[in-house]
């Protein structure tokens, strides 16, 4: 009798839902706006990486919900955060991870994490969105750029301005100055993406780097954020094509446990082929 | 470029270095004493410069230091000086350091002892208690007592001896050197086209990062040189600017000020400032400083003293210096300075004397707004 | 509810119903000094004399539990928000605007109409406070005391008592204490006896002994009071009563409780499945969510640096020596303002100690916005504890009373991850034994 599981992440700008089959292998995904209906995203996310998969939604033997709408996965059987299901995620598909680092819309995290997998300790940004995926959305909309080429422009600025403001409202306030005092685009976007990574370094620092450094959520994306993370790091990141998905790999890891009947959240060996 | 200018430009490129060139250039001269460093606002500088030592002033890394490691040391809602300060601990910009000496001005600045000592274990990280209780009949005696203890403290990491003939000589010195600053001051009061605040700004700053006899002698020589200048009285306003005790706005914020008025007073380092005049030279030099420090001072936010409320003495400042305006700052996450200004600002209402409240952070780069409120606040009374 | 529940002796539940009511006889006492002419000072939690005020009779009002009541009564907002409207700005102390709406409003509390101050005496061994005192200076025209206690000068600098350095502390301090019985005298008309004095500190010597074999007891599994919701009336408690007779007696009282509760095995949850050390203050606008959000896992307060600091530092007991009153007074003061646990220095020694004997699972750090004075070092401390101990820490931020500053999924993720990760913790610990 075959199992499978699933992990649904709802986060704040995106929703992503995955299926995993008794091995671990990912056979379905979805990814869809969250929008201001976060159950029927949750939902619609499901449903379309079920069908992804070539299942029936009754097919699956056990969900979990994760990331801010964790409790909206009503179709779930039980939450875990977003800290502990990224942290199995990359632990899954890196072995060696032993520090994650997860830029998501309106929270960044720093994850420490052990040689068998589990979370030995954590920090996130402060209620303020500086430092996130939204500071990015808030450059794009700044600069009239469209998200998907702000971190290849980054790359090309030598000289990035100096971005002090902390608050996100005001560092488009801050983007548009710069832009009047005739700077390079690319500077300016080199300059954005160097205070991401300087905040997110806060919070690496107060966790501890240790290598193998894996970068995940939705930022991975962005090559200049990789680049400059780097940099300031001084570690070549993990980043994997299914980055964006991890928060629901793991969910959908520790959902497999549950469906196997293990009732603690142990680490599942990675798959043999991968 | 005329002598003056160049000194100036020097200066401002000295003080924009966060590795202290002036610092380091005084260590290398003198391989075998040390730098004390102290932190924000009023420090007894007198008592190392007596024993051979040179002391500089920390308050911070403008917007010129990026913070990398200090962040994670410290909340979020912590102001930006104590940040710097701590990151250049880390970065090496204060490497010429034996130690960080503070005092508990604010909520924040009473941890930078601790925070100091768990980070660099090697140096002295510890607090010069002044007085708080500015009127009580004990504070002198504990004052004296506490500066002895420094002198202690200090001595076991191979200071002085202290004479009392050094000490006096060094009253001597920073008596003078506050009566240059004063005059400074008086030219920036009655003749600001002659010498302007960012000016006046940079050129007092230096006092916390060289020796003071060769301070006296770099204000000598601008004093000589600043008639020479060319300057001519424009119809500006004449303003206050209060809020510059501890954290230091950056100079472009001062210029946008000045290109806009006259700052014909202001609190900037005043604890560079903080006694008023001279400290006698006859006498037990140790008591007599201290003596000093609570009967012959300025004011500023951190202390509570009831011969001296904060909102009197801001009108004295106004009066004393005819300025028709005032601009109210203080620095983001500044408890004290934010509390303050309200109190400045119900008295100046009722006084009615025009004002403008705005707060800054050292670390800023973009002044454009704070120009356009400056230019707006001007107007509203220019063309009143 | 467990077995041992339904068959509790009279006296289980007995502090926190006294504690209710005499809250509630302190507001009303205050509510009508006015009326009498009695005078009223207000004082701070933090080294607050009430040994002095107290042998004179008079009446204390501490402006932080006026504003931590308002904020668990829902009130602190509005009080904030005008206090905001008049220039206060969003960065300063909640505290301090709470009470600066409360007087704007007509100073009519959610407890009781409170009176003028006739006097302040500011400690400051929070700055703020002398900040704070400084606004009644200027309303109401009254004397405010700055009340300066050196503490420590640096990290593990301690002197003993009959050191140099020890000694000009307490010279310093001890004129100070003359000055503020001056001003008692001035007050109230009375003419100053050292017998009073020595009185209240011998109520204060048993309350002390008391409260630190209480906080002791709490060592035991399953801890029997919640340091965190069950503290917060015993520390309003130590700082109403301290220096009077009725305080010896509640404490008393709360330790025959307390050993009562061990002796039945009575925890504080009925569960208890974690034990956790807290430092920094209380969010009491959402005070129960607070406890709940810890309590659904079934994690217990066992301890909290509050319980000291917070409590005129009085966690350690104290012992003043009855026959030369203002010279132990002076020194007690000087001696725990100097000893006294936060963030500051090396505190992380002292938790890992705290961590240990109350036997918690982690330590959880509060960051408040309002708060610097504990706040500030609280990351570094954290970062120590971690490096040096080895110790599973989580720290949230929100504030003390503005309800605005707490971010309910956010600090709920933190408590949810740090608890999937001490489970998983015992999980691996669990299958290596």
């Amino acid at each position: 009798m075959p199992l499978y599981s699933a992990g649904v992440d709802v986060g704040s700008t995106q929703t992503k839902a995955v299926v995993l089959d008794k091995q671990g292998t990912i056979i379905g995904r979805a990814l869809t706006d969250t929008g201001a209906s976060v159950m029927g995203a949750a939902q619609t996310a499901f449903s379309a990486a079920v069908a992804d998969a070539g299942l029936k939604e009754s097919d699956v033997d056990y969900v979990i919900g994760t990331g801010y709408g964790r409790y909206k996965v009503t179709f779930g059987r039980t939450q875990v955060t977003e800290i502990s299901c990224h942290a199995r995620g990359a632990k899954y598909l890196f072995p060696g991870t032993r520090t994650v680092v997860d830029i998501g819309g309106q929270d960044t995290k720093a994850i420490r994490v052990g040689a068998d997998g589990q979370v030995e300790d954590f920090s996130m940004n402060d209620k303020c969105a500086a430092g996130t995926g939204r500071f990015l959305g808030g450059a794009a909309a700044a600069l009239e750029i469209p998200l998907s080429e702000l971190g290849e422009l980054a790359l090309k600025g030598s000289n990035p301005v100096k971005i002090s403001t902390t608050c996100t409202v005001f560092a488009e306030t801050e983007i548009v100055s710069w832009l009047a005092r005739g700077k390079q685009v690319e500077d300016i976007l080199a300059g954005v993406h160097l205070a991401i990574a300087q905040r997110t370094m806060n919070l690496l620092t107060r966790v501890g780097i240790e290598p193998e450094v894996t970068f995940t959520g939705g930022v991975t994306r962005n090559r200049g954020m990789v680049t400059m993370l780097e940099r300031l790091t001084g570690h070549k990141l993990n980043v994997s094509e299914d980055s964006h998905f991890m928060g629901a790999i793991g969910a959908g890891l520790f959902a497999m446990d549950k469906a196997m009947g293990l009732d603690t959240t142990p680490v599942v060996a990675p798959p043999a082929s991968a | 470029m005329p002598e003056l200018d160049d000194i100036i430009r020097k200066c401002t490129e000295s003080l924009e270095d966060p590795n202290m060139p002036t610092v380091r250039a005084w260590k290398e001269a003198h391989p075998d004493r040390k730098v004390i460093g102290h932190f924000q606002v009023y420090f007894p500088e007198e008592i190392i410069e007596a024993g051979g030592w040179l002391p500089v002033k920390v308050l911070g890394g403008g917007n010129i230091v990026e913070v990398r490691q200090a962040d994670a040391h410290i909340a979020s809602f912590v102001c930006s000086i104590i940040r710097t300060s701590l990151e250049m601990g880390f970065n090496g910009n204060l490497s010429f350091l034996e130690g960080l000496i503070t005092h508990p001005i604010c909520d924040g600045a009473r941890n930078v002892a601790g925070l100091w000592g768990r980070n660099f274990p090697d140096q002295l990280a510890h607090i010069l208690y002044l007085p708080q209780n500015a009127n009580s009949k004990g504070a002198l005696q504990f004052l004296v007592d506490e500066y002895r203890r420094l002198i202690r403290e200090l001595e076991a990491r191979g200071f002085g001896p202290l004479t009392s003939d050094a000490l006096r000589r060094s009253l001597g010195v920073f008596n003078e050197n506050r009566r240059l600053m004063r005059e400074l001051y008086r030219i920036k009061r009655e003749t600001p086209w002659q010498l302007p605040l960012s000016e006046v700004y940079v050129l007092v700053r230096m006092a916390g990062m060289m020796s003071r006899e060769e301070h006296n002698r770099l204000l000598r020589r601008v004093l000589e040189l600043v008639p020479e200048r060319q300057g001519r009285k424009q119809d500006k306003l004449r303003v206050v600017f209060e809020g510059g005790f501890c954290e230091q706005p950056p100079l472009d914020m001062l210029r946008a000020l000045e290109e806009n008025c006259y700052v014909v007073d202001d609190d900037f380092m005043i604890g560079l400032r903080w006694i008023t005049s001279d400290v006698p030279e006859e006498g037990d030099p140790l008591h007599n400083l201290a003596r000093a420090y609570l009967e012959q001072s300025t004011y500023s936010p951190v202390q509570h003293d009831q011969r001296k409320p904060k909102e009197e003495m801001l009108l004295e400042r106004i009066r004393h210096s005819k300025a028709d305006a005032c601009i109210v700052s203080a620095a983001k996450m500044c408890e004290p300075g934010l509390d303050e200004q309200v109190v400045y600002i119900k008295t100046l209402e009722a006084e009615k004397i025009p004002y403008l409240v705005t707060e800054f952070e050292e670390k800023e780069t973009v002044f454009e707004n704070f120009r356009m409120q400056v230019e707006t606040f001007v107007e509203s009374i220019m063309f009143d | 509810m467990s077995e041992a529940n339904t068959q509790q002796p009279d006296i289980i539940g007995r502090a926190r119903a006294d504690g209710q009511r005499i809250i509630r006889d302190w507001f009303e006492e205050l509510m009508k000094a006015e009326n009498n002419n009695e005078p009223t000072c207000y004082v701070f939690v933090i080294a607050g004399v009430g040994e002095i005020l107290n042998a004179f009779g008079i009446h204390m009002f501490f402006p932080e539990i006026g504003a931590l009541q308002s904020a668990v009564r829902k009130q602190s907002l509005d009080y904030i928000n005008l206090a905001e409207d008049y220039g206060f700005s969003p960065d300063v102390c909640g505290y301090v605007k709470a009470d600066v709406g409360f007087h704007l409003s007509g100073m009519k509390h959610p407890m009781g109409q409170i009176p003028k101050p006739k006097l302040v005496i500011a400690p400051n061994l929070c700055n703020t406070y002398v900040k704070w005192a400084e606004i009644w200076e200027r309303w109401y025209n009254v004397p405010v005391f700055v009340l300066d206690i050196p503490g420590m000068r640096g990290t593990g600098w301690y002197r003993e008592p009959n050191s140099e350095d020890f000694q000009a502390d307490v010279r310093y301090v001890k004129a100070q204490l003359e000055e503020i019985i001056e001003l008692c005298e001035k007050v109230t008309g009375k003419k100053f006896k050292m017998d009073w004095l020595a009185e209240a500190e011998h109520q204060v010597n048993i309350m002390g002994e008391a409260w630190a074999k209480t906080i002791n007891l709490n060592q035991n599994v399953p801890a029997p009071f919640n340091a965190m919701a069950d503290g917060l009336t015993y520390l309003g408690m130590v700082n109403i009563l301290r220096g009077k007779v009725e305080g010896a007696k509640y404490f008393t009282d709360l330790l025959e409780e307390t050993e009562e509760k061990v002796r039945l095995g009575i925890g504080a949850l009925p569960n208890e499945k974690y034990r956790l050390v807290f430092s920094g203050t209380a969010c009491y606008p959402k005070f129960r969510r607070f406890t709940d959000l810890f309590e659904s896992w079934g994690a217990a307060f066992t301890h909290s640096d509050y319980l000291g600091y917070a409590g005129g530092a009085l966690s350690n007991g104290i012992s003043y020596d009855t026959s030369r009153p203002l010279d132990s007074l002076a020194e007690q003061l000087v001696y725990t303002t100097q000893r006294a646990a936060s963030n500051m220095f090396f505190s992380e020694d002292q938790f890992a100690q705290w961590f240990k004997e109350w036997k918690a699972d982690g330590v959880v750090y509060h960051a408040v916005k309002s708060c610097r004075t504990v706040s500030t070092g609280m990351a570094d401390n954290r970062l120590n504890l971690i490096r040096k101990h080895n110790i599973p820490c989580l720290m949230i931020e929100s504030d003390l009373v503005d309800p605005r500053v707490w971010s309910e999924a956010q600090i709920k993720n933190r408590i949810d991850a740090f608890f999937e990760s001490l489970e998983s913790r015992r999980a691996r610990e669990g299958k290596a034994s």
